[in-house]
């Protein structure tokens, strides 16, 4: 029998707000042990909840942005178990009414698209941190991150490969980093997934006992782990065995997953409603208002790219691909460059010297004022292709104002049309065999007497113009 | 499941008719699509059939024990006795609620109708680390400790 | 001079016409509480030297002519779930045993900038779970009417320092009843207000849709003007109403003709002690007498209150007791071996039986299976008990009705059955499931020479109102001047 993957996803996210959920503390990543903490995040006795309106916001953006209905009146619940990473012995969530359901994400693997539904996001509050002390044979609880706002995005178990994971996974990045509400680094955990996996045999709608990986990382483990886990479930199954539904936990030195040591009973986390904080109601005028200033998405970007500046299909998909990259493209159009020459100028020269330094796009600090100058010196025709390059590398490192370095390196382009002439001569006097090489019928050599003109001029001639004299003189 | 493998169980009493392993799955699916359309939950009817047995056996030393893991709390024997006593007879009382007919009511967790009493995203200082762990029975490098915690 | 048969009105305005020091007057109390408190325990901490240091301040500042509030330097206490940065908030637990809040709660904010002197924090049900205080880890606190009988509770600590004449006036808080059944064991008034009044920011939570932080005074006149200092939103509190303090201007003296007063027939029947029933049916010709409509209406579904307030009370208490795990404040079994053991032992030492049983039951009503056949269930009960109440203030005013079944009890007298202390809770619990104010002041007293309280319920924020008819029964009645032993006692 062959059997077929099913995949399901629960993203955290955490969102990009100044302070937590619940209280003013700072989000800031880092700082030392059990310093952005406060008597509300840490779970003193008396303390009461207040909701940060931002998070609200963002989840509304980001469930719009996903094609969700919003819930006009959604409520927090508590989920209650101990553990000394959360203080208060609950963890306030969304169960009953979460704010966004009913979903969709289209993705595209290898040319054949589909759509993966969002079953729900809520909005929740992160845990605390531990650290086992080795020296001490104890853990060390730190509440630094306890209460940064996350949003959990829940799919539907509608993935069918690891491809498609991969797929969404960087769908939904591109779209949430879009809408600024979150950042989603991986590395500081600010976009982590449980992945739920099982196997079915092919034909059959019943979904099989899936197996858990939590607060999984990195797109390749998650990749590796998924192809992983659905042959140990498909060959488990093949020799007549069973899947225990489980909680495993993906070893990517040893690229397997292994089962976690398992509790002695089901959590019964007794939701119910938390009752500090009040019923969260969104007007029809709130989601208009989020519809109306809610920024364009990769996918309307890429479209309006091709059929507003006629870009190519692929050129508008390298533009798009990163926010800032965007922007910086937008940016120069803004300033009256050509849509065709900022395209050339910044999938070409900018991209090139973003990997010889090592530049993220959202460090990029590049005038796009500037590079709109340098497009336009070269249209005006008062510095050609090449010098441009080298222009543009300088404005990138160092931040050079292009029209005042070309003066001041007198790169700019002879308009001194005596010069070029004279120089010709000089060329013809010096290369008579050249010239009688062109004159039997040699291309070549008109190609050598240019390239010898224009090294004379340093560079700083038109082609064109040196072509026409030069071939003028030479009837 | 459960239902649905009663249901095929007296189907094939019922007929005298055989569901042999092959078409098992086939038949097994097919009456929970049937379950489904007419709105039977497995859940729900465990849990009806959950409160039902409590009303009728009580208390018992096993839902005791539960409580005390879900509590982390641990009684001694006596103590565990009489908690069973007195949770029986007060939930025997708590079952007069069942004499009102609720179904149309909407369940009421807060005692008023307002919504949306938010905060700006504007930080305030956190507090002094001292403050924070003052209260703490132990504390190191300006964290809580504890004991080692088991994955 | 004995301070101890004037209101803290009185007393605020003494130290304003410079008749007695804030400081004199803080002394005397301290001495006063010194001398009493062994009797009636009402305090856990005393704070003398700090209480002072407060006075100083207050009087300098007054002496330099600035308006604190009607009761700057008036010395009061607090009850001890309700907390006080740098001083000991206990919860009557020895889960709390040692814990010092690094913050104060709102209320107690709001108190010191009005002037207030703080003598210490006062005696409890633990966490306040009971009624009578005899769950408090520090031992029951004692009525001062008669030392061998309970104080009622939850705020039995607070009830009892101002009946004894150790505090002037106090805060307490009420869940179910917990302030407005000790004013009636103790002959003192007190009002639990509507909820949303009060912010509970740094009130330590039992059951937080149904808490309430609310004064005790000698007379309601006290009362309302706590409560015009300590109401008002709080931007900490998501469920403190965004409206102003309450204002009670007017409301002192006058009269309440045409006012009518709903009586709840079914709250006189089966069950209510007659020493009880016959002064609050007196209460009732009295308000007649006043010129206040009576009108007789039932509320049956009351009679479902107990079970629904138990189920979600207990249900919420499981969930916001769950912090007491031992890692970050209060008590920690020493030389625990592994993580679990730090949970088990920790909160098996440190909570009382009381505790425990509430803890285990709410863990109950909400655990898989059982949440839609009980806390579900509740919480729909809730919403019926709500609209009955809406119905009957369409047709009254405010609604008269005993505060407890019976006379103040005797220690040890009813601890061994939960059932039958919860029952106790009868006429009080509905108010706190409804969210509405209710107003307890004395209006006789019973077998034995034991006070007796009424109560007056009326609609969310209608305070005013129920202040001003408890004042008009107050300013045609005794009742609340009646001094035991203690206050008789307490000279300065």
């Amino acid at each position: 029998m062959n059997y077929q993957t099913v995949v399901g996803l629960e993203v955290h996210v955490e969102l990009a707000t100044k302070t937590k959920i619940f209280c003013g503390c700072t989000t800031e990543f880092g700082g030392e042990p059990n310093t952005h903490v406060c008597p509300v995040c840490s779970g003193m006795p008396g303390v009461l909840p207040v909701l940060n309106k931002k998070v609200v916001e963002y989840a509304v953006r980001a469930g719009l942005a996903l094609n969700c209905d919003i819930t006009r009146v959604n409520k927090f619940d508590r989920k209650n178990y101990f553990y000394p990473d959360l203080p208060k012995a609950y963890q306030v969530s969304q169960l009953y009414l979460p704010i966004c359901r009913n979903g969709k994400v289209e993705i595209e693997v290898d040319g054949v698209k589909k759509y993966i539904g969002i079953h729900e996001i809520h909005m929740e509050e992160d845990a605390g941190k531990l650290v086992h002390d080795p020296w001490d044979d104890c853990t060390l609880v730190d509440y630094n991150r306890c209460g940064v706002p996350l949003l959990e995005i829940v799919s539907e178990p509608d993935f069918r490969s690891a491809d498609e994971v991969t797929a969404y996974l960087t769908k939904l990045r591109d779209i949430l980093m879009y809408l600024g509400v979150s950042d989603c680094k991986m590395q500081e955990g600010s976009m982590r997934a449980d992945v739920n996996i099982s196997v079915m045999p092919v034909g059959s709608s019943k979904l099989g006992t899936r197996t858990e990986l939590k607060n999984m990382n990195s797109f390749k483990a998650i990749y590796r782990a998924i192809n992983y886990e659905s042959a140990r479930q498909t060959e488990l199954l093949e020799n007549g065995g069973k899947v225990i539904q489980e909680t495993r936990r993906w070893d990517a030195n040893k690229d397997a997953t292994f089962a976690m040591r398992s509790k002695e009973n089901a959590q019964d986390y007794r939701y119910f409603p938390e009752p500090d904080l009040l019923p969260v109601e969104i007007s029809e005028e709130w989601i208009e208002n989020t519809k109306n200033t809610m920024p364009e998405l990769p996918e309307a970007k890429r479209a309006r790219y091709v059929s507003e500046y006629g870009l190519s299909e692929y050129d508008a998909g390298v533009l798009t691909s990163d926010r800032d990259i965007a922007r910086v493209f937008e940016g120069v159009v803004a300033k009256g460059g050509s849509p065709r020459e900022a395209c050339n100028m910044v999938t070409g020269e900018m991209m090139k010297l973003m990997s010889e330094t090592s530049t993220l796009p959202e460090e990029l600090n590049i005038d796009a004022g500037k590079i709109a100058a340098l497009i336009k010196m070269v249209a005006d025709g008062k510095i050609n292709r090449n010098t441009a390059k080298d222009v543009f590398a300088e404005v990138f490192r160092y931040g050079a104002d292009p029209v005042r370095y070309v003066e001041e390196n007198g790169l700019g382009m002879l308009n001194d049309i005596s010069l070029v002439e004279s120089t010709i001569d000089d060329v013809i006097a010096s290369n008579p065999k050249s010239i009688e090489d062109y004159k039997n019928g040699k291309e070549k050599a008109f190609g050598f007497l240019v390239g010898q003109t224009m090294k004379t001029l340093n560079g700083r001639a038109d082609p064109q113009t040196v072509n026409d004299i030069l071939k003028k003189k030479l009837q | 499941m459960i239902m649905a493998e009663n249901l095929k169980r007296y189907l094939s009493e019922a007929t005298g008719i055989e569901i042999g392993e092959d078409k098992n799955a086939f038949v097994l699916d097919r009456i929970e699509a049937l379950l489904d359309y007419i709105g039977y939950s497995e859940d729900e009817a465990e849990e009806q059939q959950q409160v039902a047995d409590i009303r009728i056996t009580g208390v018992d030393d096993n839902l005791i024990k539960y409580l005390e893991e879900l509590s982390r709390l641990t009684l001694v024997p006596d103590e565990e006795e009489r908690a069973k006593g007195e949770l029986n007879k007060i939930l025997d009382y708590i079952d007069m609620l069942n004499e009102l007919d609720t179904d149309d009511v909407e369940p009421m967790s807060h005692p008023f109708d307002y919504t949306n009493n938010f905060r700006e995203d504007d930080v305030v200082p956190s507090s002094q680390r001292e403050d924070i762990l003052v209260n703490a029975p132990q504390q190191k490098d300006g964290c809580f400790k504890v004991p080692t915690t088991v994955e | 001079m004995s301070f101890n048969n004037k209101t803290a009105l009185e007393l605020g305005q003494m130290i304003k016409n410079r008749e007695i020091s804030s400081v004199e007057l803080t002394r005397a109390f301290i001495d006063n509480i010194e001398k009493t408190d062994k009797d009636i325990n009402a305090f856990i901490t005393v704070d003398a030297e700090g209480a002072l240091k407060t006075a100083e301040d207050v009087q300098a500042r007054i002496d330099a002519g600035e308006h604190l509030s009607a009761l700057a330097g008036v010395p009061m206490a607090i009850k001890d779930n309700i907390c006080t940065k740098g001083m000991l908030t206990s919860c009557g637990s020895k889960m709390l045993y040692n814990f010092k809040p690094p913050y104060n709660a709102t209320v107690a904010d709001r108190l010191y900038s009005a002037g207030a002197v703080v003598l210490g924090k006062l005696n409890m049900d633990e966490f306040a779970m009971g009624g009578s205080t005899e769950t408090s880890y520090f031992g029951a606190a004692r009525n001062p009417w008669d030392t061998e009988r309970v104080t009622g509770g939850s705020s039995g600590g607070s009830a009892a320092s101002v009946a004894s004449g150790e505090a002037v006036y106090s805060l307490g808080s009420d869940t179910g009843g917990s302030i407005r059944q000790p004013c009636s064991f103790c002959g003192v008034s007190g009002i639990k207000p509507t909820y949303g009044a009060v912010s509970r920011y740094g009130l330590v939570a039992f059951a937080s849709s149904l808490d309430q932080i609310g004064p005790i005074g000698r007379d309601i006149k006290d009362c309302a003007q706590v409560l015009s200092i300590i109401s008002g939103h709080d931007a900490k509190d998501s469920t403190s109403i965004k409206t102003a303090s309450l204002d009670f201007g007017g409301c002192f003296e006058g009269d309440i003709k045409g006012m009518t007063i709903g009586v709840p027939v079914n709250y006189f029947g089966d069950g209510l002690d007659e020493d009880v029933k016959e002064p609050v049916l007196k209460a009732i010709d009295t308000f007649k007498s006043l010129g206040a409509n009576i009108t007789e209406l039932e509320i049956k579904i009351t009679d479902y209150a107990i079970p629904t307030y138990y189920v979600l009370a207990c249900a919420e208490a499981s969930s916001n007791l769950s912090r007491y795990d031992g890692i970050k404040y209060g008590y920690r079994r020493k030389d625990c071996e592994n993580l679990l053991d730090v949970y088990y032992t920790s909160r098996s030492d440190a909570f009382g039986m009381e505790v425990k049983r509430r803890i285990m039951l709410g863990s109950f009503v909400l655990s898989s299976g059982y949440y839609d056949a009980y806390y579900n269930k509740a919480l729909k009960v809730r919403r019926l008990i709500k609209n009955s109440f809406d119905d009957a203030f369409e047709k009254c005013d405010m609604i008269i009705s005993p505060v407890a079944p019976t006379v103040a009890y005797k220690i040890g007298e009813n601890s061994s059955d939960p059932l039958k202390m919860y029952l106790g809770d009868i006429y009080t619990v509905s108010v706190n499931l409804a969210g509405i104010p209710g107003v307890s002041i004395p209006c006789g007293f019973g077998a034995n020479n034991m006070p007796v309280g009424m109560q007056l319920i009326g609609k969310s924020f209608s305070e005013p109102k129920l202040v001003k008819a408890a004042a008009a029964f107050q300013n045609a009645t005794d009742f609340h001047k009646m001094q035991n032993k203690y206050m008789k006692g307490g000279r300065a």
